[in-house]
């Protein structure tokens, strides 16, 4: 199955989660997150020159994976200041850098956490997260990382790329998810995964 | 009047995607950008100035035929496939050589670190090929971007932070 572009069905599932997502932040952050969304994209990962976004591009990246009704990869990243301005936002001025990494881990596991679960009940579908992890490195490294885990099982992915923006000044993202073959056809309205 | 100076004309940059295999000769440098838990294997002929570059994500196929879009997904399928590249090319076998880098582990704390069984993995199949590997950069917690220059059989590596190393 190949599939090239996002789908009106799946723009709206991924929609429905950042709603959730926004939710999630805003209440984590005490203001509202704003979340909005520049471009939504469905790439191909097997060609990573290919994606919008440099694989040289040094990031903060927090993942999280998940299972269930949907199975797949999620990777939240920050280019630039954009993760250190997270974490003095939720700390109120800079920090140690432990403390700084560990809200930065815990903004992107609220947001990846609440994005799941607003997949899953606009698709009625069961789906649990992992622990998360967080990566100072290349994008295409941690890209790469990933699909070394994730092309065991699949030798056609494809990950849904949005660049967001929220209210808070200087504080925007990149979220990758890599869902596997039954999950994307799932989110691309092609078939049920459960 | 200043003599004009030559500048050497810039070598051609053939990526090799995840899974692919690139061939370059002198005029050419051949690079993975952002490779993490991967590796990129060089075999190289120095007579010829010619090289493969193949990323690798997983040393054994487990006997699985070959997927001619991913040739070089798994070292048991690129290994041969680079040395009957560079064989028809007019290479010796006996000067074939190797260098080996990535299987960097970014997140090893949610994917878990599996760089030295798999890197062993792969010097054992260069082994029984009779190739000799001849300089590697492994491991670590952040990935690297290489760069393979057929004309000198030199790689230059850049990580994050501004780290570069040359092996």
């Amino acid at each position: 199955m190949t599939v090239a572009t996002v789908t009106p069905e799946m723009e709206t599932l991924i929609k429905s989660g950042l709603n959730k997502a926004e939710e999630g932040l805003s209440q984590l952050l005490g203001v509202p997150a704003a979340i909005k969304v520049d471009v939504m994209t469905l790439e191909p990962v097997f060609d990573l020159e290919r994606l919008a976004w440099a694989p040289e591009a040094e990031v903060v990246g927090v993942y999280i994976g998940y299972s269930g009704d949907l199975t797949g990869h999620c990777l939240l990243c920050f280019e630039g200041d954009d993760a250190q301005n997270l974490a003095e936002y939720m700390l109120g001025g800079p920090d140690e850098p432990e403390l700084v990494d560990s809200a930065i881990m815990e903004a992107g596991n609220i947001f990846v956490s609440w994005l799941v679960n607003g997949l899953a009940d606009s698709g009625d579908w069961k789906i649990i997260v992992t622990p998360p992890a967080l990566a100072r490195d290349m994008l295409g490294a941690l890209v790469n990382t990933i699909l070394a885990v994730a092309s065991g099982t699949s030798e056609e992915l494809f990950a849904v790329c949005v660049h967001f923006r929220t209210a808070i000044e200087g504080i925007a993202g990149n979220l990758m998810l890599m869902p596997d073959a039954d999950s994307l056809r799932a989110l691309t309205g092609l078939g049920r995964s459960n | 009047m200043a003599r004009p100076v030559a500048t050497p004309a810039k070598k051609r940059a053939i990526n090799a995607s995840l899974g692919k295999m690139v061939v370059g000769d002198n005029s050419t440098d051949l690079t993975i950008y952002g490779l993490g838990s991967a590796f990129g294997l060089v075999m190289w002929a120095p007579s010829i100035q010619l090289a493969v570059l193949s990323h690798i994500i997983q040393p054994s196929s487990k006997g699985a035929a070959v997927n001619p879009a991913t040739p070089a997904k798994f070292a048991d399928w690129a290994i041969p496939q680079a040395i009957e590249t560079l064989l028809s090319q007019g290479a010796q076998k006996d000067e074939l050589v190797a260098k080996l880098a990535g299987g960097a582990h970014p997140l090893a704390a949610a994917l878990g670190n599996a760089v030295k069984q798999n890197s062993e993995q792969v010097t054992a199949l260069l082994e029984s090929e009779g190739i000799e590997l001849v300089a590697t950069s492994l491991g670590g917690s952040v990935g690297r971007t290489i760069i393979f220059h057929p004309d000198s059989g030199f790689m230059d590596i850049k990580m994050v932070n501004g780290i570069q190393e040359q092996i």
